[in-house]
């Protein structure tokens, strides 16, 4: 998920390496192209097999709701183990799917916790307090979804005020209390008037709940 | 009962079909698959894609690698599947509301581009899944859900747009002749390049019943009686030719075609 203003921004970035010996390909069907059902997962780890075009197997792709040929279906208790076995893959791997970054959170008493193009006038912010004595630090969640609660409630545990600035009439916030439990003080700040936030006003927000 | 090597093409598993009885999609599914087998073409190397609608569902009740996309999107499946693998033969079945209006620039960028992909357009002149609105082929008088007292935009030219956006093969034909439909399909899959091949089929269920077409068979004689053979149409008055429907191939031209455009580029990006 991106942003207007990273879309049309432009500055030199660092594209890291990328390490390919790790890549995983899909689980390849070990079965005759007769005996193949594509979407019907494997007991054994709940995942079906993928066959690429052009490998010797006929198979379906739908958007629509499908049965285990791939063929699209209204029947209830098909479509309901299919988006089940969605979410208990999406649940599995959660730990591998949730990235943030968090700059000198350790100690901090202040988060402002930003994403997308906020997230760097905050990050400004949190220097700025920083040099001022403030005990401010920093979250960004890089994935929204799903969203990074369990690590968030640990460091809420320990802070006592979160900053949730948006270019919005606030929505990610809603998912930040949900997280934050109670633990800290959860304070939205939001702009909706075709401007950006500057570091000096997330800065002016920081010292008002320091 | 057609012929046992044209019926191992049907997932005869996912039937039965969708579609009302006396559809025409029908007609054109058992053109594209008497094509296929006379090309000798394999399922496990045949690629068929399809929109959304009930022209879409086509891809599912063929037994060969099939994707059932998005509205109108199917030509940009299509164009990642041939470019990844040109091996495969790729064909595009569509309706008029995924070639002309939601995926009407795939639609000409793929013209353009020429890539070796055979597009079939079931043209039906209304979204007859939706409840039969009125689609940019619905002919300008002709009454739809969303046109009670006539339309009134003037209906696109599929074969005159694919011409003008630069594809390879260009013809028309329509379900009253499945004989000529089949060799147009024919010929298609086997022009090295971007074929547009449009059949006029009808949805007696929603644009039928508003415009006296409400039986199938009102609507196969509607088709026999209006088609007029390209050849016969070159000395009518465009007066003659109005609500008429021109058939025959339009364009048969030779053009680079993208897929080996784009491996000699690679070839050539690598040589440096």
């Amino acid at each position: 998920m991106s942003d207007e203003i990273i879309g049309h921004m432009r500055e030199k970035v660092l594209v890291p390496k990328i390490d390919t010996s790790k890549l995983v390909d899909r689980k390849r069907p070990a079965d005759i192209p007769e005996k193949f059902v594509p979407y019907r997962p494997d007991p054994k780890d709940d995942l079906p097999c993928m066959a690429s075009f052009g490998d010797g197997y006929t198979w379906h792709i739908t958007g629509l709701t499908h049965n285990d040929w791939g063929f699209p279906t209204n029947n209830a208790d098909e479509i309901e183990k299919k988006m089940k076995r969605l979410m208990r893959k999406i649940d599995r791997f959660r730990d591998d799917i949730v990235e943030y970054e968090t700059v000198s959170a350790e100690d901090a008493e202040v988060i402002v916790l930003a994403y997308g193009s906020v997230a760097r006038s905050s990050l400004r912010a949190v220097h700025e307090a920083r040099n001022r004595g403030i005990k401010a630090g920093f979250f960004r969640p890089i994935t929204l979804w799903p969203f990074p609660d369990k690590e968030l409630e640990k460091l809420a545990r320990k802070v006592k005020t979160i900053i949730v600035p948006e270019l919005n009439c606030g929505q990610m916030v809603l998912e930040v209390e949900r997280a934050v439990h109670g633990k800290a003080k959860v304070v939205a700040h939001n702009l909706v008037n075709g401007e950006l936030f500057k570091p000096e006003e997330i800065l002016a927000v920081i010292e008002e709940v320091a | 009962m057609p012929n046992q090597e044209v019926f191992s093409w049907l997932r005869t598993r996912f039937f039965p079909h969708i579609w009302c009885p006396g559809c025409g999609h029908g007609i054109i599914m058992h053109a594209l698959l008497r094509a296929l087998v006379s090309l000798k073409k394999k399922k496990s190397q045949t690629v068929i894609a399809s929109g959304i609608g009930c022209s879409s569902r086509m891809a599912g009740y063929i037994d060969a690698c099939t994707v059932h996309t998005t509205h109108g999107r199917s030509l940009a499946f299509a164009t990642g599947i041939k470019l990844a693998k040109p091996d495969l033969t790729v064909i595009d079945v569509m309706g008029d509301g995924d070639c002309t209006a939601i995926g009407g620039n795939h639609f000409i960028h793929a013209c353009r581009r020429n890539i070796d992909i055979t597009a079939i357009v079931m043209n039906n002149n209304i979204y007859g899944m939706t409840g039969g609105q009125a689609s940019p082929t619905t002919p300008a008088g002709s009454m739809a859900t969303t046109t009670p007292y006539g339309a009134i935009d003037p209906s696109f030219d599929i074969c005159k747009l694919a011409e003008g956006a630069g594809a390879a093969y260009v013809a028309r034909s329509t379900i009253a002749n499945p004989k000529q439909a089949e060799q147009f399909i024919l010929n298609g899959i086997q022009k090295k390049g971007f074929s547009v091949v449009e059949i006029l089929t009808h949805c007696h269920t929603t644009f039928g019943r508003k415009n006296n077409r409400r039986t199938p068979i009102d609507n196969v004689n509607y088709f026999k009686n209006n088609s007029v053979p390209l050849a016969k149409a070159k000395d009518m008055s465009p007066e003659e030719l109005a609500g008429k429907i021109i058939t025959g191939e339009f364009v048969n031209k030779d053009v680079p075609e993208y897929t080996d455009q784009y491996l000699a580029l690679i070839e050539n990006v690598r040589g440096k």
